[in-house]
């Protein structure tokens, strides 16, 4: 059978792949997004957030970063404007190379009974980019 | 130097556009003489745009930090190989590497196409493509991002390169990857030729076969050294993190492999014309798209540049483009008939659909992953992140069912496959798929998505040894050779299609190293004091202390570790001018089976005292994906090179019937 001049099986073999690519498209979506919170947000849900995977971004509190006795694990407190501060454990090894004060944090995990939230990756922010600032705020004068 | 750039960029800027104009109204009043003065004008360009990067190198070479550019990129300390690539490094220099990129291939395709000939009617719609592309780097470069911006005062040392970028694959990485996804244009240009012209039929396809080749060639080595950069400098134990950036690389090249492939269905029997010229351009698109994520900020990244001016313009230009190229074609559809239609679900011909189609939803699917968070924040504003497990679970499975069509595909016959043809065909490969796998099954591999995904790559691997062996056999039956010269001048008298078979075998490599790596990665982490030790799938890391070096400019901390008795040292190395950004070094041992990948994730102590927090990685496979890359630049080459002309002799020419006295 033809439509359009072209075999009909051809636009079946065709549909199924549209179809199929779709599929896992939605199912990709629903399964594996992750919905990307401020502390305050995730703060504003109550225990209705808790077991559910978050990415939580906010400023590392100053002073707050500690290294777990063993050596691996890391704690760390983030917090944005206007929000209380959330405490995040981290025990995933690959601690980014530019975690300090005031930096802004990605942490992706789950938050607890005890409002803990157990990230299983953390990523920094870098404040530069790959660009620098620009001369005028560089202390250039005197070089 | 600064105004000697600026004014090489505007100028370039100016000749670009009377190009275009000379060109265009060139054709329209049928004058050839300012159809060749549009295409000096394009010469000239080119020289104003190359003269720019020369100044700008130079600038670097002599450290003239009155350039805020060079300033910004590049300082002392560096090496001059680092000093003169950090010309890339940052959104100006890299515009202006991309407009003396496609100045360079601009000046080729006029080289090599100057003869008269079929394809000269072409040029002066492909001259204007071109210069089009040039002209708006050169509109951004001269008016919005000027890498010639001057400082006021001169300050006595630059910034420097960030860390990230402070690694040997930064001379070779980013300007593969740059350059091909310029390499782009010129195949568009030819389509946008032969739309004009209305000259739809094989001669566009002829041209631009090379060339498209060519930029996907370019493209993907850029991709893959990419892959091998981010596996060895940002340490999280694997090499392709479905970043946008990455993403934003690799869809052009996902497509334009359905376009060197659809190509053949147009050649051999006339069919898709309007399919193909759509593919070259969606490449086109999508190589735009790339430079405009790349250098606009729009998508967060690990590659994470400011968020610039520059972004508007490069959405009009996108805009632009795709609305003119596709109003062309809508207007050229009645012309774009086949000459044939399908027969049959088991042919050549069909394969090749699949195929294409299977590219066409892989890129897709990984295009609404990656402009997803976009999306639904403009609609339903949601902050939601899409990351690899999204791409794994939606690539996957369509990955596999590619590999699968590419060991069928060559094996069908065109038009339609009998049954003969078939068990001819497939009964080898496919015995030798089940033998195989009774073999991983027996060494203990288990999971299923290792089972399926080696059980393709044999299958693949069986149908190139089969077609391999089976054309030197017969040449070797024909002529009497000896086996490995029968092999020798079987492929270079087949080079199209048995370096098709080189790169089948390369992405097989790949395809390999990725499920080897993806299923069966071991890690372990532990905070180790001098002495003690850590075991991750059979190898046992000591630790014994740090060591601190201070070469200039730099501060270098290095775990000094042993794996199974042989040294391994991960780094860390703090650059004095950005000492809040330090840079790792991955540790790492590779075979042929397995990398060991170790990272030095922190330190407690002094020197040979010192507590050493390892992660370590056991990485299966992995080096096959580099093999792979490297196939893949042998495959194409054997591909691209020059056919062999078959010998020839001119036939007497025959006389007419009615001379001989027969009646026509």
């Amino acid at each position: 059978m033809l439509v359009g001049g072209v075999n009909i099986k051809f636009f079946v073999a065709g549909g199924v792949i549209a179809l199929a690519v779709a599929y896992l498209v939605l199912m990709g979506l629903q399964g594996t997004t992750v919905y990307f919170l401020t502390v305050g947000e995730l703060q504003a849900k109550g225990p209705a957030a808790q077991n559910q995977l978050y990415r939580v971004s906010g400023m590392l509190v100053p002073g707050t970063l500690n290294r777990e006795s063993s050596g691996l694990g890391i704690h760390f407190e983030i917090a944005d404007a206007g929000s209380s501060p959330l405490s995040v454990v981290y025990r995933g090894g690959q601690v980014p190379d530019i975690m300090g004060d005031n930096i802004e944090i990605v942490a992706e995990g789950k938050l607890n009974a005890q409002g803990t939230f157990m990230a299983n990756t953390v990523l920094a922010k870098c404040p530069s980019k790959l660009e620098n600032a620009p001369p005028e705020e560089h202390d250039y004068a005197g070089a | 130097m600064a105004s000697l750039g600026q004014v090489c960029i505007v100028g370039a800027f100016a000749l670009a556009i009377y190009a275009i104009v000379a060109s265009l109204l060139g054709v329209k009043k049928n004058q050839r003489e300012l159809i060749a003065s549009g295409q000096n004008a394009a010469w000239a360009a080119t020289g104003l745009v190359v003269t720019a990067s020369g100044v700008l190198l130079t600038a670097f070479a002599v450290h003239d930090f009155s350039l805020r550019y060079v300033w910004e990129h590049s300082n002392r300390a560096m090496p001059l190989d680092l000093v003169l690539a950090a010309f890339y490094s940052g959104q100006q220099g890299s515009l202006l590497y991309w407009a003396t990129s496609l100045s360079i291939f601009t000046a080729i395709v006029l080289y090599q196409q100057r003869k008269p000939g079929p394809q000269r009617i072409f040029m002066p719609y492909v001259t204007s493509v071109l210069m089009l592309t040039v002209g708006f780097m050169t509109l951004l470069l001269g008016f919005v991002a000027s890498p010639f911006e001057a400082l006021p005062r001169p300050p006595q040392d630059g910034v420097g390169l960030n860390p990230l970028l402070y690694d040997e694959g930064m001379r070779i990485h980013p300007p593969m990857l740059l350059a091909g996804l310029m390499a782009w244009t010129v195949p568009f240009a030819f389509a946008i030729g032969a739309l004009a012209t209305g000259k739809l039929g094989n001669e566009w396809v002829q041209l631009s076969r090379r060339y498209a080749m060519v930029a996907w060639l370019i493209l993907g080595l850029g991709n893959v050294l990419g892959a091998w950069w981010a596996y060895h400098v940002l340490g999280w134990g694997g090499y392709w993190g479905w970043d946008p950036v990455e993403n934003v690389a690799l869809m052009p090249w996902l497509v334009g492999t359905a376009f060197i492939h659809s190509i053949q269905m147009q050649e051999r029997r006339g069919m898709l014309k309007a399919w193909n010229l759509a593919l070259v351009m969606v490449a086109f698109f999508l190589s735009i798209f790339g430079t405009f994520v790349v250098r606009s900020g729009i998508l967060a990244s690990v590659h994470a540049f400011a968020l610039s001016a520059i972004g508007p313009y490069f959405l009009a230009f996108l805009t632009f483009v795709v609305v003119g190229s596709l109003g062309l074609l809508f207007w050229r559809l009645p012309k774009l008939r086949s000459d044939n239609q399908l027969d049959s679900l088991l042919s050549r011909e069909a394969s090749f659909l699949m195929n294409n189609l299977l590219f066409l939803g892989i890129t897709f699917a990984i295009f609404w992953g990656t402009i997803y968070p976009l999306v639904a924040e403009a609609l339903a504003d949601q902050k939601v992140s899409v990351g690899p497990p999204f791409f794994k679970q939606v690539v996957g499975p369509l990955l596999g069912a590619l590999l699968l069509l590419m060991g069928i595909g060559p094996l069908m016959p065109w038009r339609r496959a009998s049954r003969e043809n078939l068990q001819n065909n497939f009964l080898v490969p496919a015995s030798g798929v089940l033998i195989g796998l009774a073999m991983l099954f027996l060494l203990g591999i288990r999971d299923r998505f290792a089972l399926i995904g080696f059980g393709l790559c044999l299958f693949v691997f069986g149908t190139v040894v089969q077609e391999f062996t089976r054309g030197t056999l017969a040449r070797r039956s024909a002529t009497g050779e000896h086996y490995v010269a029968a092999l020798g001048n079987l492929v270079r008298r087949n080079n199209r299609r048995y370096g098709g078979y080189v790169v089948h075998l390369a992405i097989l490599l790949i395809g390999a190293g990725a499920v080897g790596s993806n299923v069966y990665q071991q890690e372990g982490q532990a905070s180790l004091a001098p002495g003690a030790s850590l075991n991750v799938a059979g190898y046992t890391v000591v630790a014994h202390g740090i060591q601190t070096t201070t070469p200039p400019g730099v501060r270098v901390v290095e775990g000094l570790l042993t794996v199974n008795g042989e040294d391994l040292r991960p780094q860390k190395q703090f650059f004095d001018n950005f000492q809040n950004q330090p840079s790792t070094k991955v540790g790492l041992r590779s075979t042929p089976v397995e990398d060991v990948y170790v990272v030095l994730s922190g330190w407690d102590g002094e020197e040979g005292a010192a507590r050493v927090s390892v992660a370590v990685f056991v990485n299966p496979l992995v080096s096959w994906i580099w093999t792979g890359g490297l196939l893949l630049l042998i495959g194409a080459l054997i591909s691209l090179w020059p056919a062999v002309q078959p010998a020839t002799r001119t036939a007497p020419a025959r006389a007419p019937l009615g001379a001989l006295g027969v009646a026509p």
